[in-house]
């Protein structure tokens, strides 16, 4: 029934934060990984992506919502490989096959920073055609955030959805999602920023740095139905958003509520990290060109924390990746 | 930005603004009805009364097809529920308290078990539990897939091992082999030995011949008895007309379990078989059983949609219509930096 090429434990490495703290805390360490159980797989990882989120889980300010004091942690939410084994009762998958993977780190498994990792077969499927494991790291976490905040503001064809931080890769995503749907799409970007961010498919793009909600209520007198909050502008975008409309939040929500009968709907990605056919969308949306998957830059494990300090740093480098 | 991470960092201080030890968030019915009676309300912690209860931090509690029938008032006989109610009996989580005259666990333990449904409670962020009804939680599952096992994965063993007494090389007709109870039925009936066949909508095949199904029929493209025959046990899990037509499919001897409808004494007979009636009951040595089997890597629940506790409506909705693979889960606890 399975196809089980290992059943032992597999050492190798993997990044990890000895506590919380600054990039000081990140270590590479050896550690061995158990054989898949029912219903898991078992990848080699060749490229994980960097993102915000995992900065968070050394930040002493976040750390301990996220890791409690369970140290070390393994971050990382993104893997690309090569799948190594897998579970019982995994037959949609092969050892061989160029997988992606949404992975989450609050667990005794790990993150996706590590040379090899389990995770459940339903957060992985193949990568997309044409793209190389490294850019196909970039896509899952953040593109299955992309399409809960789009199930979450449950927007109807025609309805406006406004997105801080256009230019970053889940409002790029976002921005997608929203097009597929028919949803219309205002973002904010950098005058520099703003044909990528209509190549994204935003219909209206507004310059960053005017006051968010000034510059959408310019183009919408009457606000947006919703507003996913990618820049974290949190109370002071609610301006931005129409009387009873929706704000989508995407670092939770510790605000006071918000006025004129807004909603405030927060968003955890770890529930969402088994949607198999968002990934399985996510893969055809890449093959239609509806994304454009970015540029990477790659870096070897024992530079995680250049890697972590490049994507703070923005710019247009390319997504910081860590390479094994 | 400073005033808000102090906030994030202290969930409970979110509705009140302040942390508060002796409250805590759960939804409740006052009365029975739609989806719409639950709601959330800012209750006192339950508290130990007895010597061998403990209190929970519940991190997940499991939706059960349960939760909603008796919301909805149709099972008052068979679940005796006094209002108002705490639905859920599913649930996973860490121990907070032990009262004097319990032994097997101990404050911090991580856990999870079986509530008698017409108690409820799990739909809260602390519960209290008789240590009968507890078991370490698998390790190899972290709260939320813990919390979708004990009342579907109980259920399922029950019909299968207790009352059908299934035997390695029977054969097995599992009806809804993607749901809550079946997914769980399939693997368990697999792992004895058993040639199983499932009924599943065309869109859940995969799934169900990924858990071992031998045999998957499209129930909606064909009449499961015009292809299944000479089955030894059929577990039922969706009553009515199913359960009708599920009598001519039983070899002489077999056995009609269902989880949702009395079966007929008189067809039994009629076809000489036996019928049965099966439901979950609290019992923490089988859960301990079931973890074992889990942490050998040997059964896994498959976990349909995590939704937070607020959105509890949202989930039975979802858990009602039908044709959900495998099972919601309410995130109680939020590892992640929401609200």
């Amino acid at each position: 029934m399975s196809d089980q090429s290992s059943n032992r434990p597999l050492a190798g490495k993997a990044v990890t934060y000895k506590a919380l703290g600054g990039p000081e805390v990140i270590e590479i360490v050896e550690r061995t990984v158990r054989a898949p159980a029912a219903g898991e797989v078992r990848i080699e990882v060749k490229a994980a992506a960097v993102n915000p989120t995992d900065i968070l889980f050394r930040d002493p300010g976040f750390g301990d919502q996220f890791g409690g004091d369970t140290f070390p942690i393994v971050p990382g939410m993104d893997a690309a490989g090569i799948i190594e084994s897998v579970g019982p009762g995994v037959s949609r998958l092969h050892a061989g096959e160029k997988v992606m993977a949404a992975v989450m780190p609050v667990r005794p498994e790990g993150g996706a920073q590590a040379q090899h990792i389990v995770v459940p077969a339903a957060s992985v499927v193949p990568i997309p055609e044409g793209v190389s494991l490294a850019e196909a790291s970039t896509l899952p976490t953040t593109g299955l955030t992309a399409l809960n905040a789009l199930e979450i503001a449950a927007l109807k064809t025609g309805q406006i959805l406004a997105v801080s931080g256009g230019a970053g890769l889940l409002a790029q995503y976002a921005i997608a999602a929203a097009k597929r749907r028919g949803i219309k799409v205002i973002a904010d970007a950098k005058p520099a920023d703003t044909e990528l961010v209509r190549g994204y498919g935003a219909n209206i793009v507004v310059e960053r740095g005017l006051g968010f909600a000034k510059a959408i209520r310019r183009e919408l007198p009457n606000g947006a139905d919703a507003l996913l909050d990618t820049a974290v502008l949190g109370e002071e975008s609610f301006g931005a958003i129409r009387d009873g409309g929706i704000y989508i939040p995407v670092r939770g929500w510790g605000g006071k509520p918000a006025e004129r009968g807004i909603k405030i709907k927060p968003m955890l990605v770890s529930d969402v990290l088994e949607r198999t056919e968002w990934l399985e969308l996510l893969r055809d949306m890449v093959a239609a060109r509806e994304i454009k998957l970015r540029a990477v830059e790659e870096y070897l494990p024992t530079k995680a924390a250049d890697a972590q300090r490049a994507l703070v740093a923005g710019g247009h480098r390319g997504r910081p990746v860590i390479r094994f | 930005m400073s005033r808000t991470l102090e906030a994030i960092t202290s969930p409970r201080s979110l509705a009140s603004g302040k942390v508060d030890n002796q409250t805590m968030k759960a939804v409740r019915i006052h009365k029975y009805g739609g989806p719409e009676v639950l709601q959330s309300e800012d209750l006192p912690r339950p508290q130990v009364s007895a010597a061998t209860e403990v209190l929970i931090r519940v991190h997940a509690a499991g939706v059960n097809p349960v939760d909603s029938a008796i919301r909805r008032g149709l099972v008052k006989e068979i679940f005796p529920v006094s209002l108002p109610w705490i639905p859920g009996s599913d649930v996973s989580g860490v121990i907070e308290e032990v009262g004097p005259d319990v032994t097997r666990f101990k404050k911090g333990d991580e856990v999870f078990a079986l509530l008698n449904p017409a108690k409820g409670g799990a739909y809260a962020e602390y519960v209290v539990v008789s240590e009968s009804e507890l078991a370490l939680k698998p390790k190899l599952l972290h709260h939320i897939r813990a919390a979708a096992v004990p009342v579907a994965a109980v259920t399922a063993w029950n019909a299968l091992f207790e009352t059908a007494q299934l035997q390695s090389g029977q054969r097995v007709l599992i009806h809804g082999g993607a749901g809550g109870v079946g997914h769980f039925a399939v693997q368990l009936a697999k792992r004895k030995g058993a040639h199983v066949i499932a009924t599943a909508s065309a869109k859940n095949h995969e799934l169900v011949y990924e858990l071992g199904a031998d045999e998957v029929i499209d129930y909606q493209a064909q009449k499961f008895e015009d292809v299944a025959r000479k089955i030894d046990i059929v577990l039922d899990s969706i009553g009515g007309d199913t359960q009708e037509r599920s009598w001519k499919v039983l070899k002489k001897g077999g056995v009609l379990v269902s989880i949702v409808q009395p079966p007929s004494g008189e067809k039994a007979r009629s076809v000489g078989a036996r019928g049965a009636m099966v439901q979950s009951r609290p019992d923490g040595a089988k859960l301990a059983e079931i973890a074992k089997i889990i942490d050998s890597g040997q059964l896994a629940p498959v976990i349909n949609r995590i939704l937070p506790l607020s959105e509890a409506r949202r989930a039975q909705e979802l858990s009602q219509s039908g044709h959900m693979h495998g099972k919601i889960v309410l995130r109680v606890v939020n590892h992640n930096g929401g609200k």
